[in-house]
């Protein structure tokens, strides 16, 4: 179908912004950009973007926005606690329009943390409904409302689940180059995990084929470069364009679960919080500007002195204190929950599906892309020239 | 002074505002918006009981002795020239108008009403921009070989509206609404530009990116100097002239501090001033400075016609655009 005109949730953002180039540029296509926060709006605005202010959250900003156009491309993500309800707006202002076609960006994500081999194709793959994640059971959630309208309402949508999008602008890129600017980079048991890298243009071009394409409709789809890389690759990759030596430090994934299941809340770990809290001298200093307050804690202090000993006061005050974590490597952050899930991904997507459908084909590897990412952070000075 | 305000949206409620409730010589008497959200929003966040309302130009008469004009760029030239027509000074915000031929009707204007027209240029008045005019023109640093200017820095702005993007209400993004700052200080510093060269990034919007080079006329020599402008991404934001003896810097976000490098016996040594004590709020001192015109009839520190300089140089810019490379944007495959 050739749309009369496109309306994107999300224009602002990574994937949106270069959608909205290349709508304008290479497929010519009319759109129209809902927008929550002119701030975000600058990169989309030098293509003289039409832009609508729009609330996700009110149906009638949506409705407004949709005037005059029949396709809708749902990108926009912001709280992981309200997105489902914002996505169910979108769809409810969608089916009032009638739009011809919806086209839901969802994510890889919707198979949880640590999907099975079962993930690796559409027609095996589970969507998951609880994940350690909020993300996760937040674009599950998403996917399932449009599915559900799907069947249930005839929406004429196409779900794309991209896997690990990158290209100039990117998050995890500019993640990669920020943690390899401190010279050592950190690896999930020598990066030997699987990354779905897919360059944003692609996910453009499948975005394109879903809105022009006459097949497919009701359908989801991976969207994903042809060949997966490691997360050594990656990390590597991004920084020796630093032009620099970069150490790597190893990472046991199962000693860092193990270490961050350890971390989670207990009844204990809230008891021992909310002590550490009443013993603070920041608290102390703070509550201490209020005269009485003062004058309570200095009492309070000196009774426990008394009743204590000096020697026990001292013993409590230095349990109490907060500890250095152990060092890990040097000079390496520990990875946290969200990297280990990223980076110690188990599974590749493949993407024949949408070749199959849409007759949509990746035209970056990860060389190709990586080239094309690293000529805009040497513009964006991310890195040094002719590094 | 009794003031009135045209324009209660961000600039005037981030910056402006906060500088004239510190101020003892500045009475808020009038605000004026036609959208009525933001005259509420200036009265409520700056406690301003007795300051009336309006959507209206024309209803200061006889209730301001002078205006601030702080709507978007295409409005500059009309509103301001109404203003000076009904007998009330002006300090209008930057950049002064849309063109050169726009912002020579403002100051005709005020001439033949016998008014004061100052423009919002704010910078000119951070604590370092005397002495770094002194250092640059002192034997210090030597002859000047260079001069490299740049304002960038990721879009934090909070906008109420698309005012500054809409090409019907401004001409420019990047390099027109936030370069002009920068313009004008080399301008000031050092004279017009000339044997101009310009490149942007738009695509028929306002532009993110651009770059000029040029040359300045120091000292009867002819000077390279460069400019780059971003809303995407950092650039060192002061103006870095560089001499046969070593190189002198500002920066904007540090604006109480000069930095200069020269080499002392084949060595090079890295010279700092500072003043002491706290910044003060350049927007105060813009509308003291703008108070002190109008009480005393004088000149204000940026005037029309020093504005109209930089303006100049942003048009000619303009006149001689040519596409920024960007192959990451321009790869089709």
């Amino acid at each position: 179908m050739t749309p009369s005109k496109i309306l994107l949730t999300g224009a602002t953002g990574f994937i949106g912004t270069r959608l909205c180039e290349r709508l304008k540029l290479h497929w010519r296509l009319p759109y129209r950009a809902l927008v929550r926060n002119y701030t975000h709006a600058t990169r989309i605005a030098r293509l003289d973007t039409e832009m609508i202010p729009g609330d996700l959250g009110k149906v009638d900003t949506i409705l407004k926005a949709l005037e005059g156009c029949d396709t809708l491309v749902h990108l926009a993500h912001g709280e992981d606690h309200l997105a489902p309800k914002e996505t169910a707006n979108v769809i409810a202002a969608a089916l009032h329009a009638k739009v011809k076609r919806f086209v839901h960006i969802s994510s890889m994500s919707v198979h949880g943390s640590n999907p099975g081999p079962e993930s690796c194709r559409e027609a095996t793959a589970p969507i998951v409904r609880r994940d350690e994640s909020t993300y996760v059971v937040s674009k599950a959630k998403e996917e399932l409302l449009v599915r559900r309208a799907i069947e249930r309402d005839g929406l004429p949508a196409i779900i794309l689940r991209p896997t690990v999008v990158y290209g100039p602008y990117g998050g995890f890129v500019l993640a990669a180059i920020q943690q390899a600017k401190g010279g050592v980079i950190g690896l999930l048991d020598e990066g030997k995990w699987v990354c779905n890298a897919v360059m944003v243009d692609d996910v453009c071009s499948a975005i394109h084929a879903a809105i022009t394409a006459d097949k497919g409709v009701g359908q989801a789809f991976f969207v994903n470069s042809d060949k997966a890389i490691t997360w050594r690759e990656w990390n590597l990759t991004f920084a020796e364009m630093l032009g620099q030596p970069v150490q790597t430090v190893n990472f046991d994934t199962a000693e860092l679960r193990a270490y961050w299941a350890k971390q989670r809340p207990t009844l204990k770990s809230n008891l021992t919080a909310a002590a550490k809290l009443v013993v603070s001298p920041d608290l102390h200093r703070q509550f201490g500007k209020i005269p009485a307050v003062k004058s309570a804690i200095v009492w309070a202090k000196e009774t426990a002195k008394a009743r204590m000993g000096e020697e026990k006061v001292l013993a409590f005050k230095a349990k109490m204190s907060p500890r250095p974590r152990a060092s890990t490597g040097p000079g390496v952050p520990m990875p946290n929950p969200s990297r280990i899930r990223l980076e110690a991904f188990p599974i590749a997507f493949s993407n024949d599906l949408l070749k199959q459908t849409l007759g949509w084909k990746p035209a970056y590897d990860f060389q190709a892309g990586a080239e094309v990412t690293r000529q805009w952070l040497e513009f964006a000075r991310l890195i040094p020239p002719n590094a | 002074m009794r003031l009135g305000i045209v324009g209660c949206g961000a600039v005037t409620r981030e910056m402006h505002l906060p500088a004239f409730i510190q101020s003892p010589n500045i009475e808020v008497t009038y605000l004026c918006d036609r959208v009525t959200k933001n005259t509420a929003l200036a009265k409520e966040e700056y406690v301003l009981p007795d300051a009336r309302v309006t959507a209206e130009v024309k209803d200061f008469a006889g209730h301001v002795d002078a205006a601030v004009v702080a709507v978007p760029p295409k409005f500059h030239a009309p509103v301001t020239c109404e203003l000076l027509a009904m007998g009330i000074d002006v300090l209008c915000e930057k950049p002064i108008a849309l063109s050169t031929a726009e912002a020579r009707l403002m100051s005709d204007a005020a001439r033949k009403h016998g008014r004061i027209l100052a423009v919002g240029l704010m910078t000119r008045f951070h604590r370092n921009t005397e002495v770094f005019r002194r250092i640059v023109n002192d034997p210090l640093i030597g002859e000047i070989q260079e001069v490299i200017a740049e304002a960038g820095s990721v879009m934090g702005w909070i906008m109420t509206s698309d005012a500054y993007f809409n090409k019907k209400l401004t001409l420019g993004g990047a390099f027109f609404d936030s370069g002009v700052h920068l313009v004008d200080r080399v301008v000031d510093l050092f004279g017009d530009v000339s044997d101009i060269a310009y490149e942007d990034d738009s695509f028929g919007g306002v532009e993110c990116n651009a770059n000029l080079t040029g040359k300045l006329t120091i000292a009867g020599r002819n000077v390279p100097c460069r400019m780059s402008f971003s809303w995407t991404h950092a650039l060192f934001n002061g103006i870095r002239v560089i001499g046969s003896n070593g190189t002198a810097e500002v920066k904007y976000l540090d604006p109480d501090a000069i930095a200069v490098t020269r080499t002392v016996g084949g060595e090079p040594l890295e010279l700092g001033v500072r003043y002491q004590g706290a910044a003060p709020n350049p927007y105060l001192l813009q509308i003291e400075d703008f108070a002190r015109a109008v009480r005393t009839r004088g000149t204000p520190k940026v005037t029309a016609e020093a504005a109209m300089l930089s303006l100049a140089v942003i048009e000619r810019a303009y006149a001689a655009r040519t596409p920024m490379k960007q192959p990451w944007v321009e790869v089709n495959r």
